[in-house]
């Protein structure tokens, strides 16, 4: 198992500190990149594509509800971009409304996750995220 | 002429001697440059004799030196010497030859030289012999010594006679030339002379004739200014002229062409623009025909082409129809084709069409009146002075027997004196008078007739004659009886009604009408009766009435027709009846009933806005509360997890007091979150556009089954149903009625007996009606409703779980499907939950579903 770079997309710092805590427990050491709205991310993926050098992460973690620009647009422009489709968006979310599911998916997301309400559940969640997209799946490179 | 010729001769011949005597002083200076060049030859030449025959003389001198000298020393070299020039002499001797080969006396001289050298030659030989043989033979020797002297003289004579003969030839040549030269210089000068005398003459003669020239050039000049002027004065009277006829032609209100043969215009005047709508000038030069396509073979088309042909003045009137134009063409013959003079009398024409028009239309306005009407005029004494032909017949006179009599002699019945006052006077004023008349004929037949009197007034205003225009209208008169005979008969019933009533004859007058009539019409009813309803209803033209009353008159009866009268504020039904000669009106006072149903529809109007309120308020408060559940999540997950972590992570820093307070916090916010949940639920109920789909019942029942068999076997429950139907419906609505209704008899069962549940179904002819009854605990009537609201409970959390939503939800769904839910319980004793659902589900649910 290689450490792997995560793009954290959260407005919420209660929601930033749980998530940044449940991955960095275990033994994989991860970097892990926090941005806080919409549109810094678009910006910042952007900024991915011109550098030649930069290292494109391996996983997005997308939350929709986020200031400037929502989660749905970031995920569209990721999956528009030739240099960023290929990356695998995780839409981590409280929303369990179908419109938001629907609309995920048709926008080409990875898999949605409701954020589960207890913080037990929203620990093992995300090192079962963690598990899955960094032990099981092969990702590209 | 004669003088030009004679003079021009004289200059030609001038001018040709000249040339000659050009040309023979050239020839002449040729000649003699020739000559002197001969002469220059011929010293060259000579000179050349001389300078030859002087080195031949030289070299034979020289030769006879040196042989003496070789004589003496006998030196080789001195003896070459000799042999050179010896070759030497033969040389020059040649060259002698040649110069002088055509003079016979040189050639024999030179030819007697060469002898001699050759002679000499031979002699010498003879003495270089001796001298080889060293045979000093003197006398031998001397004597050819001596023979070679000799020769030398004798060559040296020779040269000098050929040198002597040449200058002599030279100088013999010399002075012939000079001569001749001489002569020629003479004819040179005479010849120069000659050509001065003519060049002066010629001069002289060119000079005379450019002053000649020039004179009849000025003349000339003087002559053709005169002329010119002359022709400008001539012209501008000429333009002046033209000018005039120009602007005559475009002044006068005929149009004007002038066509060639050709038939193309050679001139439009400015009319020909009003008449043709064509700018006169851009005609010009084009074929009329071409131009005005429409007019061949037209009346005009004809003159045109027959005085054309034969040259006679016509005239016409013709009708141009593309232009709407009457025209009267004077067609004149000219020199190359034709000029048309063209008046324009299309207004005169429309004038005379329109009189001939309306002339025709006084003759059958005459024939009309005259067929249908009864014609009588009389003078202003009431004598008879026309009558027509229906008059006669209906009085029972002849026509003769009418005229010349008084028409009061007719018996005429005006009911009453002061009636017949009345029009007499009313005639005389010069009015016209309408009104009925009854007649008597001579039979003693009584006729009505609806007579008009319409006075012919004098230049005074006072009339002079009466013309009297009459309808027989006897009939009409009897049928309008009849029907006021019934009526008359039936009037107690017809004033005893409510509702106005009145009666029209064909004519549209008033026969009859109730006492509401009068207060609908506004008049009493001596105002009423007899009067035509136009004069009643002045405007009557402007409303639904006109049509009605045609229809009516036509025979065509009107039911239920709407009426609101503005100034009765009154609703009516208005029913035509038509009967043989006319038309009964009847009004049906329907004010009230229309009160009512403009209120009604008022009503109406306001429940519809209400209920649009409604929808979208309720859309409104739908969403408000989908998105306040969606948001309020978010916080309340924070403070659930947190409080969870310091749970977790501090609870060694915790009391058990701690402990105690942060679970009853996650507790609540738990609650809350689930509350939250529960609110989602029931605001998402109806909010998804679900779709109709037959749904069998029994499966339904057998999932939920499966989905609660652990509860079941808990509870040991025993769940039975009726075979159900299969109805159309929202499927996954529908299976959380059922499940919220079975899940609330598991749930409220008693602990001590197994739990029973039956389910049960009817139908009637609108609705599905289900019931599903339980052994359980019940529940008290005075809560019966209350359990359908949102988040009433009638238990602790302690004793039973849950929020109190999912019979609101139940309740909710139901009503979506066009149902309603009741309960019948008592406590201790079981439920039972009924419920109804909509066979055709209206698609107008769908207005509350969709988003």
């Amino acid at each position: 198992m290689k450490a792997i770079d995560i793009l954290l997309i959260e407005d919420n710092d209660g929601d930033i500190l749980l998530t940044t805590e449940a991955l960095e427990s275990g033994k994989i050491i991860n970097t892990i990149n926090i941005l806080r709205d919409g549109k810094q991310a678009i910006d910042y993926l952007n900024k991915m594509c011109t550098e030649f050098d930069s290292a494109m992460p391996d996983l997005i973690l997308l939350d929709i509800n986020l200031p400037k620009k929502n989660g749905f647009e970031v995920l569209k422009h990721i999956k528009n971009k030739e240099a960023l489709r290929h990356l695998p968006v995780i839409m981590l979310t409280t929303s369990s409304s179908e419109i938001d599911i629907n609309m995920s998916y048709y926008n080409y997301a990875n898999c949605f996750i409701t954020k589960p309400v207890e913080v037990d559940d929203f620990m093992e969640a995300i090192s079962k995220i963690k598990n899955f997209w960094i032990s099981i799946v092969k990702l590209p490179s | 002429m004669k003088y030009k010729d004679a003079y021009n001769r004289s200059l030609i011949l001038a001018i040709v001697l000249l040339l000659f005597f050009i040309i023979l002083v050239t020839g002449i200076s040729l000649y003699q440059f020739d000559k002197v060049k001969s002469s220059s030859k011929l010293v060259e030449h000579t000179q050349e004799v001389l300078l030859h025959s002087e080195k031949l003389m030289s070299y034979t001198i020289d030769k006879s030196r040196y042989l003496k000298e070789y004589l003496l020393n006998k030196e080789n070299a001195t003896k070459e010497h000799i042999e050179q020039l010896k070759a030497l002499i033969k040389n020059e001797l040649f060259i002698i030859r040649q110069l002088t080969i055509n003079n016979p006396i040189q050639k024999e001289r030179i030819d007697s030289i060469n002898v001699l050298i050759d002679l000499r030659a031979d002699i010498l030989n003879r003495i270089f012999n001796y001298y080889k043989q060293k045979d000093n033979n003197s006398k031998q020797l001397i004597n050819d010594e001596q023979m070679s002297e000799s020769f030398v003289y004798r060559i040296r004579d020779y040269i000098s006679l050929i040198q002597n003969t040449e200058i002599n030839l030279l100088n013999k040549t010399k002075s012939a030339n000079n001569a001749s030269i001489q002569k020629l210089e003479k004819i040179l000068e005479i010849a120069i002379l000659g050509a001065l005398i003519l060049l002066v003459f010629v001069i002289q003669k060119i000079r005379n004739d450019f002053n000649e020239k020039k004179e009849t050039a000025d003349l000339f000049k003087t002559l053709n200014k005169e002329l010119q002027e002359h022709l400008a004065f001539k012209s501008s009277i000429l333009n002046e002229t033209k000018n005039d006829l120009t602007e005559m032609l475009n002044t006068m209100t005929e149009g004007y062409i002038a066509l060639d043969r050709n038939w193309k215009y050679t001139y439009a005047n400015k009319r020909i623009y009003e008449f043709t709508n064509r700018i006169p000038e851009s005609l010009i030069g084009k074929n009329i025909w071409e131009e005005f396509p429409d007019a061949i073979d037209s009346e005009t088309y004809k003159i045109f082409h027959k005085v054309m042909e034969e040259k006679i003045y016509m005239s016409n009137i013709d009708y141009y129809a593309p232009n709407d134009f009457w025209q009267e063409n004077h067609v004149y013959p000219s020199k190359d084709g034709i000029f048309v003079f063209i008046r324009n009398i299309t207004k005169k024409k429309r004038a005379e069409i329109a009189l001939q028009k309306s002339l025709r239309l006084l003759q059958d306005y005459q024939f009309a009146i005259d067929q249908s009407s009864i014609v009588s005029m009389v003078d202003s004494a009431g004598k008879i002075i026309y009558v027509n032909e229906n008059f006669a017949n209906i009085s029972g006179y002849s026509t003769d027997e009418l005229i010349g009599i008084n028409i009061m002699d007719i018996n005429v019945d005006f009911r009453s004196d002061s009636h017949k006052n009345k029009i007499l006077k009313y005639a005389k004023s010069g009015k016209v008078w309408k009104g009925e008349i009854l007649i008597k004929s001579k039979e003693g037949e009584d006729f009505w007739l609806y007579t008009t009197i319409i006075p012919f007034l004098n230049t005074d205003d006072k009339p002079y004659q009466f013309l009297t225009i009459s309808f027989n209208i006897t009939e009409k008169r009897m049928a309008d009886q009849r029907i006021i005979n019934t009526l008359t008969e039936n009037k107690i019933i017809l004033e005893s009604i409510d509702d106005p009533f009145y009666a029209l004859n064909k004519d549209w007058v008033i026969i009859y009408c109730n006492s509401f009539a009068e207060t609908l019409l506004f008049k009493n009813r001596e105002n009423l009766i007899g009067k035509n309803i136009m004069e009643v209803i002045p405007d009557l033209m402007e409303t639904n009435f006109y049509q009605y009353f045609l229809d009516a008159s036509n025979g065509k009866g009107l039911k239920n027709i709407e009426h609101y009268s503005i100034r009765l504020n009154h609703w009516y039904n208005i029913n035509i009846y038509p009967y043989e000669n006319g038309f009964t009106v009847y009004f049906k006072d329907i004010t009230t009933r229309k009160l009512a149903e403009i209120q009604l529809l008022d009503l109406n109007k306001t429940l519809i806005k209400k209920s649009d309120e409604l929808i979208a308020s309720n859309k409104e408060l739908e969403q408000f509360a989908y998105i306040a559940s969606h948001d309020l999540q978010e916080p309340l997950r924070m403070i659930t997890s947190y409080l969870t972590m310091i749970e977790k992570k501090y609870s060694l820093l915790l009391d058990d007091k701690g402990k105690t307070y942060i679970s009853y916090a996650v507790d609540g916010g738990r609650r809350m979150r689930q509350i939250i949940l529960d609110l989602l639920d029931f605001s998402r109920v109806g909010r998804k556009a679900e779709q109709l789909e037959a749904v069998n019942l029994n499966d339904l029942i057998n999932e939920i089954k499966i989905l609660f068999h652990q509860l079941i076997s808990e509870k040991k429950a025993k769940i039975i149903a009726d075979q159900l139907p299969i109805i159309v419906a929202y499927k996954a609505p529908l299976r959380q009625v059922f499940q919220n209704i079975i899940n609330n008899a598991l749930k409220y069962s008693k602990e001590a007996q197994p739990c029973n549940i039956e389910i049960h179904y009817s139908e009637t002819i609108t609705h599905w009606q289900f019931s599903i009854t339980d052994n359980g605990i019940g529940i008290e009537s005075e809560y019966f409703d209350q359990i359908f609201v949102i988040f009433h409970r009638l238990h602790n959390r302690e004793q039973y779980s849950g929020t109190g939503i999912g019979l609101a939800i139940t309740k909710k769904i139901i009503e979506n499907m066009g149902g309603s839910i009741w309960v019948e319980s008592e406590l201790d004793n079981g439920s039972t939950f009924y419920f109804t659902i909509l066979k055709k589900i209206n698609n107008e649910s769908d207005r509350y579903s969709t988003n």
